[in-house]
């Protein structure tokens, strides 16, 4: 075997800088320029979002796009199929399929995010705040949820429809009302999960407040599921919108969402079947979109899937 | 035990607050159950509220309805002269939860089944698949795929008929119309939760300990991925089983889902309150299946520590 | 640590659940019903499948008056008279009958072989209880008032009034078990026709006083017609199988006539289509074009008794002018509307009554005498009219709101006069409002719009039905407008025994309405119905049940 000489010499204490040391070889990053980060490389995900922006867009500009507003009628040229002149065709009245379907876009993407955005906050901090503090307070909060729970969904949405002024106002309170229920639930349902595993309890160690932890470290955790949940507010506001406009309790002729106009194709299927196949399209396309959205960015916000 | 009493005490006065709330939401809506184009004349109009005791005050009519249900009576339908609410609870009940049962069957082994694929494949072709199965389930509305299905599988094709409950073949279509929500819905809570527990440090351990990858999906996985699954199932099998309004519509079936909401268009209170009150019992029902199911799958959690 | 029974019990214990819930809910097969169609050399099967709509609320005759309730009443009761396929009065339960000089007095003669389903007797005294019942202020009868021109029924009948509080003082007697008097408050000539309509029928004395609730179950379902019901399954469907006690069984050739209760038009389609049903009296608008270009679908269109026409608030500005409400009514195009919307060959309707109602002389036509030009439609006189009020094109006119109910039909209709209000006058501000229901009505009612949408089919067979709405006040009116001259009117008609007379003033009242203006009529109404062509000689009445089939058969 032969001996390697290494003079004693050649070993000399390394300089210590003490800001080296300190240093982290990762840049650090926010919660969500990460989350971006692996949105980005999730093509479905990408899709989903650009489909997304391609019918905000449309629904901004698609109702200028022709000669015809959305109310304008020509009789004599009721229910034409789809050709140059009316690109989506017409529908009963006479009136341009194209730009009555942009203009719905508008009115269904309205009710689907304002009433999905603003039931899914009250139901995350309603549902954390219960199940965090558990006890009494979980009892309280979960007797007011079951109880609003307990009524069946559309009698009570048919209900506050016809006591408030029907309208696109009345349709997302009413929605609104209804769905922040089942996103309460569900967080509660995870916070009662997370709050007994070890980084909550390691957070409470270190002396973190109530609220840091709720806001730092259980709702993040719950991401997940309250996208899924989400994603699928969405179109269910959508549809419920869709629904109330059968029974006469949407919104306001001749304005149109795509719900309305879908429903008002599907009577036609057999005669005029483009009268259902542009909303209903656009109806399936925009719910597709948000699902692939949706799960990109499940994937994207729940911190334990960090690589 | 306790646990059981405390809610159901609890379950009761729920129940009291929701009749309230349904009972002043009725009579604030204008109209009244015997509006007709034709307008009938007064004495006949002071008839009919005396006959059905419309013209009582209304905490009177609060305070009777009350006792009447104590004693299990949901009293008469106003527009349906011989039939009760009982009845038509009774009539209509089991064949909108017969059809609920299969929707939610089907649904819970497609959608767990597609959920799970999804999630040991993740970004795979079988999760783009499963995921892209799952997401038609949710993208059409019930009431263009019942449309749809009519025409083609009825009109078109004359495999089913295309209206009525009268045996199984019946069933097919309204379950075809009715399951893709349900399933979409599982599927994905399923493939969401299933991806959150196999990154759980446990997973890791049993991984680590060797064991097979079989073992460990049915062992450990699917056990604690299922809990988001069961928390939907209460109210989702309460929702399903009370019948679906477009469903029964479209398809003639006589269950319970359009009295929903042709109640309030007949401003039939007896029924408007009936079925709310059935339906909030039943749902209280399967959310106390919920917590018991909650507590048996997760160790975790105990019974004892939901104090609700 | 292996707890995987337990995950296995909460899955099994949601599906036990689940199904013990479903109990008994799976459906009886019935695939008996089957086709009918592997006849074959069989002798065709003398069954008929109709689609009579929603469930009927009651089948009592003396409550009914939903289309489905008459006309499932119709088919398994009788009264004295009956409709024939000519839209003729024949003698039915009454084999004759006798009117007084002043008209006031009627002599029923009720035939010997009237029986009731169970082998009893019909009787006079059947018809006295029935009528009475109906009156009671405790039975709280819809249509009690189709029997007001009895003598004192209507006081008898209202508890406030304290001048009749007995049931015998009401004019309707049995003289003996087959002899019905009855004494009217004046003469009504339309009172004989009235007696076909099944707020008249009797009912079977014994079995109503033992069972109050005989009528909610087919076995205790006594009934005096062609048929009688066997089956009723809510919901879902009747049966009703020929009634072999009827006196006239040899002109029943049907055997089995069953009702579906199919509230969804595209549905009631499909099953026409696929041959579940044999007649169906919905189809959706939206098919009508591909039904009307297909010899073979079976669409068939008939007049119907009916007028479509929009109210007008008399009581508001700038409605109060005959001006302005002549103005909106010449700006629209009818015939627009009726062949693109509505599309089953409705008829642009420039008066109030529609055809079908017999003159003073009963083989012309009360809209043919009168005439169905009371105005015109007229762009430049309309905009001329509401210049003269004040509104130079459209100019400074308020704004304002057409109202309807929710059926989508009328929103349609609503919007494209909107929208011709809007191009033809230049009226901007116009909204439509659609109301579910028992607001839509309330806001009529109470005057609470400005513009609504309205119709009014016959309750008989009459001019008088049409008119007698716009008398001052009346619950119908709902325009707010009056005129003592036309209240007057109504009165010297419902009381002379004149016939000439009677049509002359009517034909002047309707002057009064039309010069007036305070509705505005649209277009009467038409029938479409769907029936396969081996259905033969189904009634298809103008008012009350929607069918008659009393005489139908099967010819394959």
């Amino acid at each position: 075997m032969k001996e390697t000489n290494i003079p004693a010499e050649l070993f000399q204490p390394a300089e210590q800088d003490l800001d080296k040391l300190e240093a982290i070889v990762r840049p650090s990053m926010s919660y969500w320029a990460d989350a971006w980060r692996r949105l980005k490389q999730n093509r479905a995900a990408l899709v989903g979002l650009v489909i997304i922006s391609l019918l905000v867009v449309m629904a901004i500009i698609g109702p200028y796009l022709n000669e015809w507003s959305y109310s304008d009628q020509v009789l004599s040229e009721a229910n034409q199929p789809p050709s140059s002149k009316y690109w989506f065709g017409t529908d009963a009245l006479g009136r341009d399929l194209f730009t009555r379907v942009w203009h719905g876009a508008r009115i269904s993407l309205l009710i689907g995010f304002v009433t999905s955005i603003t039931s899914i906050t009250i139901g995350t901090i309603y549902g954390s705040i219960s199940g965090f503090f558990g006890g009494k307070v979980d009892e309280i909060m979960m007797r007011i949820v079951e109880i609003f729970y307990g009524i069946p969904f559309l009698l009570y949405v048919i209900l506050l429809m016809l006591v408030m002024e029907p309208g696109l106002k009345t349709i997302i309170i009413a929605l609104g009302a209804v769905y922040w229920l089942s996103t309460a639930r569900i967080v509660r349902g995870q916070v009662l999960k997370l709050k007994e595993e070890e980084f909550v309890l390691a957070a409470r160690t270190l002396g973190a407040s109530t609220s840091r932890i709720i806001l730092r470290h259980l709702i993040p955790n719950t991401m997940g599921p309250i996208i899924v949940m989400m994603t699928l507010t969405i179109p269910e506001a959508i549809f419920s919108e869709a629904f109330l406009s059968f029974l006469g309790l949407g919104v306001s002729v001749p304005k149109a969402s795509w719900g309305y106009l879908a429903n008002d194709g599907i009577k036609a299927i057999r005669s005029y079947p483009w009268q259902l196949f542009f909303p209903a399209f656009f109806i399936s396309l925009t719910m597709l979109a948000f699902n692939l959205l949706g799960d990109g960015l499940r994937d994207a916000l729940d911190p334990r899937m960090r690589k | 035990m306790s646990y059981l009493l405390r809610k159901l005490s609890s379950s009761l006065l729920a129940l009291l607050v929701i009749i309230t709330i349904t009972f002043i939401l009725m009579h604030v809506i204008p109209g009244g159950p015997f509006d007709s184009e034709k307008k009938l004349p007064e004495p006949i109009l002071k008839n009919l509220n005396a006959r059905y005791h419309l013209d009582d005050p209304l905490w009177v009519q609060y305070v009777d309805y009350l006792k009447n249900l104590a004693r299990g009576d949901l009293g008469p339908s106003f527009k349906y002269e011989t039939r009760t609410v009982n009845d038509i609870i009774r009539e209509g009940f089991p064949v909108s939860a017969t059809l609920g049962a299969i929707v939610i069957l089907i649904a819970l082994f497609v959608g767990l089944f597609l959920g799970v694929i999804a999630a040991l494949n993740q970004n795979k072709w079988q999760d783009y698949g499963a995921i892209l199965l799952a997401t038609m389930g949710v993208s059409v509305p019930s009431f263009i795929v019942a449309g749809l299905v009519m025409y083609i599988f009825a009109v078109k094709l004359r495999w089913f008929p295309p209206a009525l409950w009268e045996g199984p073949k019946s069933m097919v279509l309204p379950v075809i119309s009715l399951a893709g929500l349900p399933t979409a819905v599982i599927a994905r809570l399923m493939r969401s939760s299933m991806l959150e527990v196999l990154n759980q440090d446990y997973i890791k351990t049993a991984k680590a300990k060797g064991l097979a990858t079989k073992v460990i999906i049915y062992r450990h996985a699917l056990r604690n991925a299922i809990l988001p699954v069961i928390t939907y199932l209460g109210p989702a099998i309460a929702g399903i089983f009370t019948g679906s309004f477009v469903v029964e519509n479209i398809f003639a079936i006589p269950g319970l889902g359009k009295w929903f909401v042709q109640s309030i268009t007949n401003r039939d209170y007896s029924v408007i309150l009936g079925v709310t009150v059935f339906y909030s019992a039943l749902l209280i029902f399967m959310n106390m299946l919920v917590d018991i199911a909650y507590a048996i799958v997760d160790p975790r959690i105990k019974l004892s520590d939901m104090k609700e | 640590m292996f707890r995987r029974g337990k995950l296995l019990t909460v899955i099994a214990l949601v599906l036990v659940v689940a199904f013990a819930l479903a109990g008994c809910g799976a459906p009886q097969d019935g695939g008996s019903e089957g086709d009918g169609a592997q006849a074959g050399d069989e002798a065709v099967k003398q069954r008929i499948v109709y689609n009579v709509g929603s469930e009927p609320e009651t089948i009592d005759p003396g409550k009914a008056t939903g289309q489905p309730d008459l006309t499932v009443i119709n088919a398994a009761m009788e009264g004295l008279t009956r409709y024939n396929l000519d839209g003729e009065l024949e003698p039915a339960m009454a084999e004759d009958w006798e009117v007084s000089e002043d008209g006031t007095v009627y002599k029923f003669y009720i035939r010997e072989d009237a029986k009731w389903s169970n082998g009893d007797p019909v009787t006079a005294y059947d018809f006295e209880y029935a009528w009475k019942r109906v009156l009671d202020p405790e039975f709280a009868a819809d249509y009690a008032y189709e029997l007001y021109y009895i003598k004192n029924a209507a006081a008898y009948n209202d508890p406030e009034d304290k001048s009749v509080t007995s049931p015998d003082q009401v004019g309707v007697k049995a003289l003996d078990e087959k002899t019905l008097e009855v004494t009217l408050e004046a003469p009504v000539p339309q009172f004989l026709g009235l007696t076909a309509f099944p707020t008249f029928f009797p009912v079977h004395k014994e079995t109503v006083e033992a069972n109050p609730d005989w009528h909610a179950k087919p076995e205790t379902y006594v009934s005096n017609g062609p048929f009688k019901i066997v089956e009723w399954q809510h919901d879902q469907k009747f049966v009703l199988k020929k009634n072999e006690n009827y006196w006239d069984a040899e002109s029943v050739k049907l055997d089995e006539l069953v009702m579906t209760l199919v509230t969804k038009e595209s549905t009631e389609l499909a099953m026409f289509e696929t041959g579940e049903i044999d007649i169906g009296d919905n189809p959706p608008t939206e098919e009508l074009d591909r039904l009307k270009a297909d010899p073979n679908s079976g669409l068939k269109i008939k007049g119907d008794l009916a007028v479509y026409y929009y109210l007008f608030n008399t009581t508001q500005k700038p409605f109060d002018d005959v001006r302005v409400r002549k103005a909106l009514a010449m700006a629209i195009d009818r015939e627009a509307i009726v062949k693109n919307i509505t599309k089953a060959g409705q008829i642009p309707a420039f008066a109030f009554a529609p055809y079908g109602l017999p003159d003073a002389d009963p083989s012309k036509d009360f809209r043919e005498v009168g005439g169905n030009d009371y105005f015109e439609e007229n762009v430049e006189k309309a905009r001329q009219l509401l210049a003269e009020a004040g509104y130079p094109n459209g100019e400074g006119f308020p704004e304002f709101e057409i109202l309807t109910n929710d059926t989508e039909g009328h929103i349609k209709i609503a919007q494209a006069i909107q929208e011709m209000w809007k191009q033809n006058l230049g009226i901007e501000n116009v909204k439509v409002r659609s109301q579910e229901w028992g607001p839509y009505l309330k806001a009529r009612q109470e005057l609470d719009y400005q513009v609504a949408r309205a119709g009014w089919g016959a309750d008989y067979l009459d001019p008088m039905t049409f008119l007698d709405l716009f008398i001052t006040d009346g619950g119908n009116n709902n325009t707010g407008w009056g005129s003592e001259r036309y209240d007057e009117l109504i009165k010297k008609a419902n009381s002379t025994a004149d016939r000439e007379e009677r049509f002359r003033i009517m034909h002047e009242m309707e002057d009064i309405l039309m010069n007036d203006m305070p509705v505005m009529p649209i277009y009467f109404y038409t029938n479409p119905y769907l029936m396969k062509d081996y259905v033969k000689n189904v009634g298809v009445p103008s008012f009350g049940p929607s069918m008659e089939f009393k005489w139908a058969y099967v010819e394959k």
